[in-house]
């Protein structure tokens, strides 16, 4: 009863008094409402990170070798460019730290080149075709340390991640799989994979937008972001080394 | 009164015993009630390299006429595979064979050959099958028809057919045709028609598509890789797809030698601007898609020079006529993954191939699995504490 006074009081200051009239008159109920101090109370909860990922691949399978570099002469030492997609379960979130979970990922991609002639005397050019695919995948732990984004209102999160990775792979030519004395050109590799990174908050370019996108589809922040990917993914030596050393970019965002 | 209502029933009584008789005498003499009729039932081409239902199997085109080879066994699926093309037709014959009846197939482009004069020798239906042995007719009757005698325009019945010189060449198979033909199944008794059956709109297609205008080609292992060209206002609209002909080139004359590098013209079987010679026997690739401009030649033997062209297809495999040849010759090349494993590289095999070194693979799994369980118990009781000190 105080609140319904308190708020036709203030309806009589503030509100046009035709309006006032007409509401009155409708006989609606005056509505109540609260004052929202903090934006963030409108936030929903945190689950877990998406990200949508992109890295120039450099399979690392020279390194098998001492002198030889049959990657480099059969596709040169432009890379495969991967894309791929990664999500996160925000397992453990510590207040003023950051959280910690699992996450998995996966990406693909693929590098083209052309078989030469054996002969190297042999006039015109090679059209015989060759393909490489790698398609890394893996289960990490994921610590991200949101504190300076939380607590020091800087944008800028940091995080690692560690774990587990296998890749498949194929060799092709001729638009099949590529075959020396029977034994096929694709496998299986296992290994490990680490990701050391940076990501810059979205939110503040456009802070109502990102209230928005919460509220309607449930996506807390965005990011972009970009880490340092190394990955050893040989079988542990007993394969063909299809880790890479390289670079990571894109867009992560947290429900 | 009732003498009046006997003498009804009666009349009732009578009347009815004579329609019963009259429809039981109707059932049971179909000489008197039953005239003697046709029933289509199936009409199919029987061919050793099945169609499928995207390419008309019902349309006979230029392969299925070359291949009604008059020295081949006639197709059988069990026996002759690979056996000579047919037209099969399958009839239902309902009402008595008399004895002067006999089963007759003509074709014609539009003719109604039901009408005698269309059948005369100056008419404009062609008898590609008779069978006038009336005891030799069946009640489900199969009656094959040959594709060259269709095309051939000669009836049947002037023809030897046991005198394999006197059938029609390959020749008649290289006639501009696309036409919609009728067959007319017609069961005669003496010089009329008592009843007939026709497969309306049975399309005869032996013209292929207009050829790319240019090609250009490399080598690769055992393979070729060709491009053409086709500008825009040439394109035909009868185009599905291409095939890709390549045949030895022929002697030590010019251009014998193309090299990998390719060269145009050296001799060989095939000719450009005719027809592929001996239908597919050359061909070493096909592609679908009016649209497509590139394909690869296979199977072909490293260090070999071959003529390679290319030629439009349609919608029922017919193919047209060859572009310009080019010469070049497939070469070993050595790929990427036979340069890893001549370098010693112990990838590969498959990936299931983990069995040469299982032991890692499933000491990382079990170290894995550990880890995941332990973090999981520590979760279970990090909250079991914490809803526990909730409690007191």
């Amino acid at each position: 009863m105080r609140l319904e006074r308190a708020v036709l009081f203030m309806g009589l200051l503030c509100a046009p008094g035709s309006a006032l009239a007409h509401e009155i008159d409708a006989g609606n109920p005056p509505r109540s409402e609260r004052r929202i101090d903090n934006i963030d109370e409108l936030r929903s909860k945190r689950y877990g990170a998406f990200e949508m990922r992109i890295a120039p691949y450099f399979p690392a399978i020279d390194r098998e070798f001492s002198s030889a570099t049959p990657y480099r002469d059969a596709f040169g030492k432009a890379p495969a460019w991967t894309f791929g997609l990664e999500t996160d379960w925000q397992a453990l979130r510590i207040p003023h730290f950051g959280s910690i979970g699992p996450g998995v990922g996966w990406h693909f991609g693929w590098r083209n080149g052309t078989a030469d002639f054996t002969d190297p005397d042999t006039p015109g050019e090679s059209a015989h075709p060759q393909r490489i695919w790698v398609m890394p995948m893996y289960a990490v732990g994921v610590l991200r340390l949101d504190v300076l984004k939380t607590d020091l209102s800087i944008p800028i999160v940091p995080y690692a991640k560690f774990g587990f990775a296998i890749n498949l792979w194929e060799a092709r030519d001729a638009y099949k799989t590529s075959n020396v004395d029977d034994v096929a050109g694709k496998g299986l590799e296992y290994g490990w994979t680490s990701h050391l990174g940076l990501m810059i908050h979205l939110n503040p370019l456009s802070a109502q937008q990102a209230t928005d996108m919460d509220v309607s589809i449930g996506i807390n922040d965005a990011y972009v972001f970009a880490e340092w990917w190394y990955s050893d993914v040989s079988s542990f030596g007993k394969g063909m080394h299809v880790g890479s050393n390289t670079v990571c970019m894109g867009l992560a965002f947290e429900f | 009164m009732v003498t009046f209502l006997r003498a009804c029933l009666h009349s009732i009584t009578r009347a009815t015993s004579w329609v019963i008789l009259g429809m039981a005498l109707f059932i049971q003499c179909p000489v008197w009630g039953q005239s003697i009729s046709l029933e289509s039932q199936s009409y199919r081409v029987e061919r050793a390299v099945e169609r499928s239902s995207s390419e008309e199997p019902f349309a006979v085109n230029r392969q299925d006429c070359l291949d009604d080879d008059p020295t081949k066994i006639d197709y059988d699926p069990r026996d002759a595979p690979d056996g000579r093309t047919w037209i099969r037709f399958t009839v239902f014959v309902s009402g008595n064979i008399k004895n002067n009846s006999r089963l007759e197939i003509w074709v014609s482009q539009g003719a109604d050959c039901t009408d005698r004069i269309e059948r005369q020798p100056s008419g404009r239906c062609t008898q590609v099958y008779k069978n006038s042995k009336a005891d030799t007719i069946q009640r489900s009757d199969v009656a094959h028809v040959y594709p060259r005698i269709v095309v051939g325009d000669t009836n049947i019945e002037d023809m030897d057919l046991t005198d394999v010189d006197a059938y029609p060449s390959t020749e008649v198979c290289d006639q501009a045709i696309d036409q919609a033909y009728t067959f007319y199944v017609m069961l005669f008794e003496g010089d009329n028609v008592v009843s007939n059956v026709q497969w309306t709109d049975t399309r005869v297609d032996l013209l292929g598509p207009d050829p790319p205008t240019s090609i250009s080609t490399k080598a690769g292992e055992s393979t070729l890789y060709v491009e053409w060209k086709i500008p825009s206002e040439q394109e035909d609209p009868d185009t599905q797809g291409f095939s890709l002909y390549c045949a030895p080139a022929e002697g030590d004359g010019e251009g014998a030698d193309g090299g990998a590098g390719g060269a145009s013209g050296c001799r060989s079987a095939l000719v450009p601007g005719e027809l592929p010679p001996d239908g597919n026997r050359y061909e070493c690739g096909t592609v679908t898609g009016r649209g497509t401009r590139k394909g690869t030649a296979r199977g072909l033997e490293n260090g070999t020079t071959y003529a390679v062209a290319v030629a439009a297809r349609d919608l029922v495999k017919n193919s047209g006529v060859l572009t310009e040849t080019e010469c070049l010759t497939p070469q070993e090349v050595t790929t990427f993954f036979e340069s890893y494993r001549a370098s010693g590289g112990r990838g590969g095999g498959g990936f299931c191939a983990q069995a040469r070194h299982p032991t890692s693979i499933w000491g990382v799994l079990f170290a894995a699995t550990i880890g995941v369980t332990i973090w999981r118990r520590r979760i279970r009781s990090s909250a079991a504490t914490v809803s526990s000190g909730a409690r007191s």
